[in-house]
């Protein structure tokens, strides 16, 4: 037994004790100690000792409970009926206040529960699978000479040797990730982009319910389609599905079982699901990436171990497939800086901690998470922190209220008391106006944010106890520091109407509104610099021109390209147009192993297929040679971006140099060599997120040319809506059953940054919230500090200054305040947007910023003035007579 | 009615007492419930439930020795009194009252077919 005597947990042996009536406790406190020694011997100390405290803590009953003795004073409920209505009656005769504060409140508490449910939503994914905790996905770092890529998909056969092999793996799962499939019912085609295909267990390892079908017979044939409810409804309305046939790409699938739609919080998502066996050119292989590869571990095996275990896989099993397409050794392979490093990813982690190439779906980022966590701790915090400054700023005007109680024989506890029930009424409402905000934000927030939050979810009796004890900690921590100040009053002193001037008050409440400002610096400084790199990403030279083009996906669906591309250059306002395999940022990029002629090590590129008039429309540089054209044979030439030629180490000229396409022992038909025809200027393939890496171009007359599948169309903007529509019509005549899809490369581009322009919206919408709360606490400051220097003032202007010195005096003090907030903001805002900005391979520079600085620094002083003139501005005008006559 | 009338847990936790005996304390009756009833209480719980029982005048309670295994601390032995019984007797004929007045074939769906 790991613990030393064997008692029960003593903190809960003691809260008991307290807690408990006097003449229960023997009785029950031996019971409850009887069954910790049974359970101690039968199931060890952890158990024993969670059920103790899971018992105590059950004690918690009326029956049990010692009756609450809160005060020696008999007249306890009398005192606290009394003390309600006083604070309720001081919260009603100053509005303004009582407003400002619960409506600060309010917000601040409503916008801190929203983030804890966007927070909430974005770390539930996954966690509804069976075996999650020993779930997990193999996942590759890939070394080049080069670069590292990290990817997502793995080889076909990763998972499946991993299952035969290492005794620790209890069930092996693969998804392919598909591809867009036209499928018909009944004459009525759809084009359906969510088609996965997966291994037979897959509906035992993933937690998707099924609807109908039987689990054992779902892939019982190889054509068989599971479908996603709305799907089914889709294609079927109310009738059974399961039987009926639709016919497709791949050709007819039998439905064999529904499912539920895939849960939003899976890092996947399907409309149909297929057998995996259906994909006959997924075949036994250790080298190619192709599909996603899960394992499921036995109960207790560390990732780790079989992380190493993988090394020896490769070397057993890829390393000869890679000899064989490299003709060198594994060993020298490795030498030359190559290297597989695969490793496990608990499936849990997947949305928030894995951006890799080939993910299902763009994840999320588990900084934002965090970022966003800590910007509804400060919100509170701000508003926590006015609710002090207020409270704190009103105690002149309290004053004499505190004196003539204490004359009267209040104590102070009972002072304490009255003013900490003032507060917690405060928090109190601030927090019931909150949660009706969140009610009435949440469908703008599911909007804005794509999810679909449920609050019923959330309206659970714990929810609701959290929240109010979370209301009322707030209230009596916010409510103590001037609950003590108030109460500590000397009543000689105040009721002779000296003023209070608590020099100790002073740098706490100074502390507090730079504390106020320097996280609305920060917060102004970092929106400002997330809108400076969106602008640079956007205003980027991409290397081709992205504005104005109009690209037909799945132009492969036209059965003459030729007649097509003429009818389509017919419409007024196309001023060119040409195919490509994928388009520029939105893509999809085959993978191809070269070497240059005469050299033996190979190194994979990514690899496009342009047809010939592509670079042209996309208006690319080409540095050296000439493109693809039709004045050309082009079936045996490339074109390769300038990275390639550095990463093929070709010296000198390129054009002209022959580079082998390697391909290996799966091609009887050996080697392609290829003449480099071309170089294209490095031009962004991918998203901003990553570098540039070696890219070769096909021509569409080489054995690639099938793919050519994305025809882009350079067109007059002011047309855009009328060429839609016209080619729609072409589309319809030359391809009746196929799926017109189509769309502007700008919004394509855009929408890779979209998570980043969705936070920096959200961050725009936090930063206004913080700096009005933060204005509100300074307008409670400027009453508090000018309401004490108002016989100073009148004596200033008695003895000559004029109403503008007098304004420039009050703000001077704001200024020293709002400049130690500034000094204190800048590092901390250059420390949390670098770790934001390291995220992106093509960013600004940090001392481009200076200018964000330059603006929250003027922003914020503007914001503190304008909030602070009200009073001062009065206080200077005001006539001096009637302030110094009080006396 | 309130004074007198018994609930459906503490007419558990009545025969539970009667059918432990002399060996009627917390820990016993708790596990007996869990044992036989199958359902898992808590000893707060089944404290309200005493003390209810014992304010009607169901039950009555002694002090018993005391144990180590218990820190030295005394059991209390509960026995069910007079008007205990007779509660329990009360309730069961009103519930064999229920019974007998329900169709026989509303109980035994395909009775008689």
């Amino acid at each position: 037994m790991p613990h030393k005597n064997d008692a029960p947990p003593k903190f809960f042996s003691r809260l008991f004790k307290w807690f408990c009536k006097e003449e229960y406790f023997l009785e029950l406190q031996g019971d409850l100690q009887e069954e910790f020694s049974e359970n101690l011997s039968e199931h060890g100390y952890p158990i024993a000792a969670r059920l103790y405290k899971k018992e105590v803590l059950k004690m918690i009953r009326p029956s049990v409970l010692k009756k609450v003795k809160l005060s020696n004073n008999q007249n306890f409920s009398a005192m606290f009926r009394i003390n309600a209505k006083l604070a309720l009656r001081n919260l009603f005769k100053h509005k303004l206040y009582t407003f400002i504060n619960v409506g600060g409140l309010a917000i601040s508490l409503a916008v801190c529960m929203l983030i804890l449910l966007y927070v909430q939503s974005e770390t539930s994914y996954d966690n509804y699978h069976p075996n999650k905790d020993r779930l997990y996905r193999v996942a590759l770092d890939r070394f080049y000479p080069d670069h590292t890529s990290h990817y997502a998909v793995t080889p076909y056969s990763m998972a499946e040797q991993a299952a035969i092999d290492f005794p620790e793996v209890e069930a092996f799962c693969r998804i392919f990730p598909g591809f867009g499939i036209n499928v018909t019912y009944e004459n009525e085609t759809f084009l359906e982009n969510d088609l996965r295909a997966a291994d037979k267990n897959f509906f035992d390892l993933f937690g998707i319910k099924l609807l109908s079908g039987s689990k054992s017979e779902l892939f019982n044939v190889q054509n068989a389609v599971i479908l996603s409810e709305s799907t089914a409804l889709k294609y079927f309305g109310q009738d059974e599905a399961v039987g009926k046939i639709l016919k497709s790409d791949l050709g007819d699938l039998i439905v064999t079982g529904i499912a539920e739609d895939t849960p939003e919080n899976t890092h996947f998502e399907f409309d149909l699901l297929i057998n995996l066996e259906l994909l006959t050119f997924l075949q036994a292989n250790f080298v190619n990436f192709s599909v996603h590869n899960y394992l499921l571990l036995k109960e207790g095996v560390d990732p780790e171990l079989i992380n190493k275990k993988y090394v020896d896989l490769v070397e057993q099993y890829a390393a000869g497939q890679i000899e064989r397409n490299q003709k060198i050794s594994f060993e020298e392979f490795k030498a030359s800086g190559n290297g597989y490093n695969y490793f496990l990813q608990p499936v849990t982690d997947i949305h928030l901690k894995s951006q890799l190439e080939a993910e299902f779906e763009a994840n999320g980022n588990i900084t934002y998470i965090y970022i966003f966590l800590s910007i509804a701790v400060f919100i509170v915090a701000l508003a926590a922190v006015n609710f002090i400054n207020l409270a704190t700023a009103r105690s002149t005007e309290r004053a004499k209220e505190v004196g003539i109680r204490k004359v009267l024989g209040s104590e102070k506890k009972q002072l304490i008391s009255q003013f900490l029930i003032e507060s917690i009424f405060v928090s109190l409402a601030g927090m019931l106006i909150a949660v009706g905000l969140v009610f009435l934000i949440t469908p703008a927030f599911n909007g804005f944010t794509d999810k679909s939050i449920l609050l019923s979810n959330f309206t659970t009796a714990t929810n609701i106890g959290i929240l109010t004890i979370f209301s009322l900690v707030l209230g009596g921590i916010a409510g103590i520091y001037p609950a003590f100040v108030l109460s500590s009053f000397q009543p000689v002193v105040v009721l002779k109407g000296k003023m209070i001037h608590s020099k100790n008050g002073a740098w706490i409440r100074n502390g507090l509104v730079v504390f106020q400002f320097f996280i609305s610096i920060v917060l102004i400084c970092s929106t400002l610099i997330v809108g400076q790199q969106m602008r640079y990403m956007q205003d980027r030279n991409l290397g081709f021109e992205k504005d104005n083009v109009l690209v037909i996906e799945r132009a492969f669906s036209v059965p003459d390209m030729e007649t097509f591309k003429t009818e389509v250059g017919k419409i007024p306002g196309v001023n060119g147009m040409g195919a490509a395999s994928a388009m520029p940022g939105t893509g999809n990029y085959f993978g191809a192993s070269f070497r240059l002629q005469g050299v033996n090590e190979s190194i994979a590129l990514n690899c496009v297929v342009f047809a010939d008039d592509f670079q042209e429309t996309m208006q690319m540089d080409v540095l050296a040679g000439r493109s693809f054209s039709k004045e050309f044979q082009d079936t045996l030439s490339l074109m390769l971006n300038e990275s390639a030629v550095r990463a093929l180490g070709i010296q000198g000229d390129p054009v002209g140099q022959s580079v082998v396409n390697v391909q290996g022992g799966n091609n009887p038909g050996g080697d392609v060599v290829y003449q480099v025809a071309g170089v294209v200027k490095d031009y962004n393939y991918k998203s901003l997120h990553t570098e540039i890496t070696p890219m070769a171009i096909f021509s569409a007359e080489s054995a690639f040319g099938g793919n050519v599948g994305n025809l882009a169309l350079k067109i007059d903007p002011n047309q855009a809506a009328s060429i839609v529509e016209s080619i729609r019509e072409i589309w319809r005549e030359q391809a009746p059953n196929q799926t017109y899809v189509y769309s502007f490369l700008d919004d394509s581009l855009l929408e890779l940054y979209e998570a980043e322009k969705k936070s920096g919206d959200l961050f725009l919408v936090f930063t206004g919230i913080a700096i009005w709360i933060a204005c509100i606490g300074l307008f409670g400051l400027a009453t508090f500090i000018i309401g004490s220097r108002i016989k100073e003032i009148g004596v200033r202007k008695v003895l000559g200054a004029t109403s503008a010195r007098v304004v420039f005096l009050l703000m001077s003090d704001f200024n020293k305040l709002i400049f130690i907030a500034v000094l204190l903001a800048i590092p901390a805002a250059i420390w949390v947007m670098g770790q934001w900005l390291e995220g992106f391979a093509y960013r600004i520079n940090m001392i481009d910023t200076w200018i964000s600085f330059v603006i929250g620094g003027v922003v914020s002083l503007a914001v503190a003035w304008l909030t602070v003139s009200y009073h001062s501005i009065k206080a200077a005008m005001s006539n001096p007579v009637k302030n110094l006559r009080t006396e | 009615m309130k004074g007198t009338h018994l609930g459906e847990f503490q007419e558990v936790v009545l025969l539970v007492i009667l059918s432990l005996d002399s060996n009627a304390y917390g820990v016993t009756i708790k596990q007996e419930i869990m044992n036989k009833v199958n359902r898992d209480i808590s000893r707060g719980a089944l404290h309200t439930a005493l003390s209810r029982l014992e304010e009607k005048g169901f039950i009555t309670s002694e002090q018993g020795e005391a144990h180590e295994d218990r820190g030295g601390r005394r059991k209390r032995y509960y026995t069910v009194t007079n008007t205990g019984l007779t509660a329990l007797h009360e309730a069961r004929s009103l519930r064999d009252e229920l019974w007998s007045q329900i169709p026989k074939i509303k109980l035994y769906p395909g009775y008689g077919k």
